[in-house]
């Protein structure tokens, strides 16, 4: 039975409330009014105000006081509804629940705490509600990043997520929440990618929303005669390195689409380990990213800002043919 | 410290004095070993301030937490670490409180409930909050006390989490511990002309001020107002007056200083001066002996205790860090 990407992470959130007392959720608007784009639709009824807490807007303090809660032994949610409104409590994310660990090594081994957010472009939210920072914060050990894709992989990993002694940064896009998918019956664990199509011509990583494009424009590839691989990463950090090393030795050629920038994004990251793991085998690789400025406002402006399939058939041919040096971006130098 | 409200027994004059003596004579000793670089990082001094730290530590139960700050070593002393686990810690010592991982300024022990100052001002009131909401859903006994400075007080943070105690019911008592500094500047550089405990009212929160250069003082607010706060499960705030004596740190040339003219009230002095048949002159210099030994006995015990290694530190970030996000 299909399920909407929303739902799947309502149900891992209900179902996680359910198994261990120790849950609960905290945000704005998460509890009365049911979530801003209904994402803990019921909840609040179900385990009640002590457990689904809707919080004043201060996304600081909040994310500060889930800090409190697990150190007592709750495993606190924070919803930030925006991903762009983490920076209002970035403090409390890179510069405590990333650090206090350290400082109390022997005294706090666990820091259990999901922050869940909405990421990504394509809703005309603009240039405030629209950005992936994802690499902000993998850059910053302690931190866990999980992106999926898919409904399946939402629940399955909002739950490994919740379960983590870690704090986990869980970006549900916004293009997707709507999104059918069936919910399969093998959970993933975090920071295990996916090989999500087979192919022997070209590795074409991924993640999140970035990804219904590859997949148009693998089809389209295929019926020029190339065969994309797509690994669909699933987590950020801690990044599945393996399977991506596993793939390029298969295919030789290395392509990374996503949404972020490309300058310090997640693309950069991993051309420099294949090129550092790979050096004697001199893989072309390509990132393929939006273009080196803000998320339009207006929604038209939007889409063209966005990586389209057009532009991934056109790298997946080049890197297949000839493998020679092109342009970043679409464009704009990155 | 009298628990009962009556006038305090010799035992509890004494009792109180030598907690002030040894944040007194603590703080002394480490800003001279520091200076002869015996250790290094940052060491802030709370010289002045030790009325604050053994009148704060009063009226509490072993169920209660503690925030701290980086000037912090008074209260830690009151809240009854010992003083081998306090200097070890500082010289960055496997023997001290946090295994020599934490150092001066994030000392503390969670399963003691003392949480160690943090290197973020303003964060630890955020944490104070989420500890607060968690005894009061387990309705347990323990209340926070949450300590910052008034430079800390205008962090964004605070004012978010001083409303959030207000607007969840969170037992939790403020204390703003005023010595009119915010790092090198003086207060009026960062307030108008108002009290702390204003701003604690402004945000619907019962809220006192109080003279922190006298212990009895201070132990009687919070006799009244962890009373309060345990009862209703509802915050308090209570601003202590106080003067801080050196700069902000060791090594602050403290050119922004301009001292009263008639010098510090000195906290010790006048406490002594109240019960001079107990603290007699006599009395005073044993408890120096004996403090001044105790001292001396944990700067040996942490100058024998062994730092931690590298390898050390590499595999307790192992134990903490997810795999692989440490590539």
């Amino acid at each position: 039975m299909s399920v909407k990407y929303r739902v799947a992470i309502r149900d891992a959130l209900g179902e996680a409330m359910r198994e261990d007392q120790s849950v609960l959720i905290l945000g704005q608007d998460v509890g009365v009014s049911d979530g801003l784009f209904r994402l803990t639709e019921g909840l609040y009824q179900e385990f009640g105000g002590d457990r689904v807490i809707d919080t004043p807007i201060s996304e600081a303090a909040t994310l500060g006081m889930a800090i409190g809660l697990a150190i007592r032994g709750h495993r606190p949610v924070v919803e930030v509804a925006f991903s762009d409104h983490l920076a209002m409590g970035f403090d409390a994310i890179v510069n405590q629940m990333a650090k206090l660990r350290q400082l109390w090594t022997s005294q706090l081994p666990d820091l259990p705490i999901v922050i869940r957010t909405l990421t990504g472009a394509g809703m005309g939210g603009g240039p405030q509600h629209s950005q992936s920072l994802e690499a902000l914060f993998a850059h910053i050990p302690g931190l866990i990043v999980v992106a999926p894709a898919t409904s399946s992989d939402a629940k399955h990993l909002l739950k490994a997520s919740i379960a983590s002694p870690h704090p986990v940064l869980f970006l549900e896009h916004k293009a997707l929440l709507r999104r059918r998918g069936d919910i399969q019956p093998d959970a993933p664990p975090i920071g295990h990618a996916s090989v999500t199509r087979s192919g022997s011509d070209v590795t074409v990583v991924s993640y999140s929303a970035a990804l219904d494009s590859v997949y148009a424009a693998a089809e389209s590839a295929a019926a020029a005669g190339i065969e994309a691989e797509v690994i669909d990463l699933r987590t950020v950090v801690p990044l599945d390195i393996g399977a991506i090393l596993k793939s390029v030795e298969k295919t030789g050629r290395l392509l990374v689409v996503h949404e972020a920038h490309a300058f310090l994004g997640l693309g950069a990251e991993i051309c420099a380990q294949v090129g550092e793991r790979l050096w004697d085998r001199a893989v072309p690789m390509r990132r393929l990213t939006p273009p080196r400025v803000p998320v339009p406002v207006d929604k038209g402006l939007e889409e063209a800002y966005l990586v389209s399939p057009d532009a991934i058939v056109k790298a997946i041919v080049d890197l297949a043919e000839s493998g020679a040096e092109q342009p970043l971006g679409q464009g704009m130098v990155g | 410290m009298t628990q009962s409200g009556n006038p305090m027994s010799d035992a509890e004059i004494r009792a109180t004095y030598l907690t002030m003596l040894t944040a007194r004579r603590t703080d002394e000793r480490l800003a001279e070993l520091f200076r002869r670089g015996e250790f290094g990082g940052f060491l802030h001094l709370s010289l002045g301030q030790e009325a604050v730290a053994a009148g704060v530590a009063a009226h509490g139960t072993p169920d209660d937490y503690v925030t701290l700050t980086h000037r912090s070593h008074g209260h830690l002393l009151a809240w009854g670490v010992s003083l081998k686990e306090l200097i070890a810690e500082v010289f960055w010592r496997r023997g001290g409180l946090a295994k020599g991982m934490a150092g001066h300024v994030h000392i503390g022990d969670v399963q003691r409930r003392i949480i160690g100052g943090n290197g973020v001002l303003g964060q630890n009131q955020t944490i104070a909050a989420g500890i607060a909401l968690s005894l009061k859903q387990k309705d347990e006994n323990g209340i926070v006390v949450s300590i910052f400075g008034d430079g800390t007080g205008n962090e964004g943070v605070v004012s978010e989490s001083l409303n959030m105690s207000a607007v969840l019911g969170l037992p939790l008592l403020w204390v703003c511990e005023r010595n009119d500094f915010a790092q090198l500047s003086p207060w009026d550089t960062h307030y108008p002309d108002i009290s702390f405990s204003q701003r604690g009212a402004g945000f619907g929160i019962p809220s006192v001020t109080v003279d922190g250069r006298d212990v009895e003082a201070v132990a009687e607010a919070m006799k009244e107002w962890k009373t309060h706060v345990r009862r209703t499960r509802t915050p308090a705030l209570v601003e202590v007056l106080c003067d801080r004596w050196e700069g902000h740190y060791v090594g602050d040339p403290e050119s922004y200083r301009v001292s009263p003219p008639a010098g510090f009230i000195d906290p010790l002095q006048i406490f002594a001066e109240r019960y001079p048949d107990v603290l007699t002159v006599g009395t005073i210099e044993d408890l120096s002996i004996a403090v001044d030994a105790s001292i001396e006995s944990a700067v040996e015990f942490s100058r024998a205790s062994p730092r931690v290694s590298w390898q050390e530190y590499l595999d307790a970030m192992a134990l903490t860090l997810p795999i692989e996000t440490r590539v």
